[in-house]
């Protein structure tokens, strides 16, 4: 038995675990019959939109307008796991894999390594999405070509990672973006977005 | 006599509201007392409990370093996110780094209770700006430096220190709860019920990641720590649902992973069917 230090600060024995246990949100899980998730959520003493308080200082509150960072793409999944899923591309780097903390979290897919399977670039300066492999094991690939390098991606571009397929839908583009405003350029499906 | 009486209560409650108060220091400072006698074993504890993700986050720097404690202290913290979906694990998790590389930072010539206020307020902003608001983490944790202890709290995570038999709370809650209670010392009014029956006393107000956090609690003044203390940090999974008795009663021995152990049956007893996430980081210090 040896307890070590992981780089993230975690004590962990490694005759019991080869890598750190606490690294992907390890831990015990309990299941009394109740659905977890749902259980989760039915009590969640946190998600509250709390009113200002009655001792008359200001409660912070998670307000729901609060601006989130706006989205630049979509992908949206027509074969795996999540078919029929659509997954946001916001404004800058995004993470993909199968954990909760990426960027795009690809749920049921086994195949699609946990952390930064690959990622997808969006570059504001010049309006183009770049897939970009990661450090997975497998291949990614883009049209039914493996992908080693950033590559650059159009629309309807089919991205393959894992059993997954996605279908690549942009929706900044040059001159239609939120840098430049969306008041000329192409609109999609006749719909403004603001 | 009576009023006087009176008066000697509320302020023992005021006090005790702030968590330092009442803690017995040997009058003489240890021998070698500044210099860095004490020894620490850590341990550290993190179940997902009835929920779907693990959304808390944890970490030691040097614990593992007799050297390292020596020279740059020894520092743990225990960050419980929230917020939507996948945003908790990351707001409490890029509050733990922001801390952890403030802490590598230190070079021992500042401050350190100046430096750790410091260092919370840019992990505030960098889960600010990482989430846009959205979102934010509780922090409960530490540095030891030279058999002293500062510490820093915000939101509602615990840090007890087991001295002797007894358990001390030393920071305090910052939720509507503690705000009404504080309310309620003013006015004279010393039962609790009132701001444990708010239907949003457990509402935060103050997180990392908040905007204009105005408040944070810390030591002014680190707490000198002595041979056979026990710290813990820990999320509102440990300290939410177990009692203090049964958090006094598990920090007994010398082993700090059978601590942890002992708080995790003692959660798992419970069976709480709702039970949060739970973390927590024990200090074990010996003379």
């Amino acid at each position: 038995m040896a307890f070590v230090e992981c780089g993230n600060g975690h004590i962990y024995d490694n005759s019991l675990n080869q890598t750190c246990p606490y690294c992907n949100g390890g831990g015990r899980r309990m299941e009394f019959g109740a659905e977890p998730g749902e259980a989760g959520k039915t009590v969640a003493p946190r998600s509250y939109t709390p009113s200002a308080g009655s001792v008359g200082k200001t409660v912070a509150a998670i307000s729901k307008n609060m601006a989130r960072e706006p989205v630049a793409g979509w992908f949206v999944c027509i074969d795996g796991s999540d078919q029929g899923k659509d997954y946001r591309i916001l404004a800058r780097n995004n993470t993909i894999g199968r954990d909760e903390k990426m960027d795009i979290c690809i749920h049921g897919d086994e195949a699609v390594s946990r952390e930064s399977h690959a990622r997808v670039g969006y570059d504001e300066k010049h309006n183009v999405f770049h897939l970009i492999p990661g450090e997975s094991a497998n291949n990614i690939y883009l049209n039914g070509e493996p992908v080693y390098i950033p590559t650059k991606m159009t629309e309807g571009d089919v991205i393959e990672v894992g059993e997954t397929r996605l279908v690549f839908v942009q929706f900044c583009k040059k001159g239609y973006n939120w840098k430049e405003g969306f008041d000329s350029g192409p609109s999609l499906g006749g719909k403004d977005e603001k | 006599m009576k009023n006087k009486m009176g008066l000697f209560r509320k302020r023992k409650a005021e006090g005790s509201g702030h968590g330092t108060g009442g803690i017995p220091r040997t009058l003489a400072p240890p021998d070698g007392y500044g210099t860095g006698v004490l020894s620490y074993h850590i341990g550290n504890l993190q179940g997902v409990g009835a929920r779907d993700r693990q959304e808390d986050s944890f970490c030691v720097v040097n614990a593992l370093d007799a050297d390292k404690i020596d020279r740059n202290g020894l520092f743990f913290a225990v960050c419980d996110g929230m917020g939507g979906m996948k945003d908790g694990k990351l707001a409490s998790e890029t509050a733990a780094a922001a801390l952890r590389d403030a802490f590598t930072r230190l070079d021992g010539k500042e401050d350190i209770a100046l430096a750790l206020r410091r260092a919370v307020a840019q992990a505030s902003e960098k889960v600010e700006a990482r989430l846009a608001g959205d979102g934010g983490s509780t922090l409960a944790g530490g540095v030891i430096y030279r058999d002293r202890l500062y510490y820093v709290s915000v939101g509602d995570s615990a840090l007890y220190l087991r001295r002797g038999k007894n358990l001390y709370r030393l920071n305090h809650e910052q939720n509507l709860c503690h705000e009404i209670y504080l309310d309620c010392i003013r006015k004279g009014i010393v039962d609790p019920a009132q701001g444990r029956g708010d239907p949003e006393s457990a509402a935060l107000t103050g997180f990392l990641g908040m905007r204009g956090l105005y408040a944070i609690d810390a030591s002014i003044r680190p707490l000198p720590i002595q041979g056979s203390d026990v710290l813990l940090a820990c999320s509102d999974g440990v300290s939410g649902v177990l009692s203090e008795e049964e958090i006094c009663a598990s920090l007994d021995g010398d082993d700090p992973a059978r601590m942890c152990r002992e708080l995790e049956d003692r959660i798992v007893e419970h069976r709480n069917p709702y039970q949060d996430n739970y973390t927590a980081v024990v200090v074990k210090c010996f003379g």
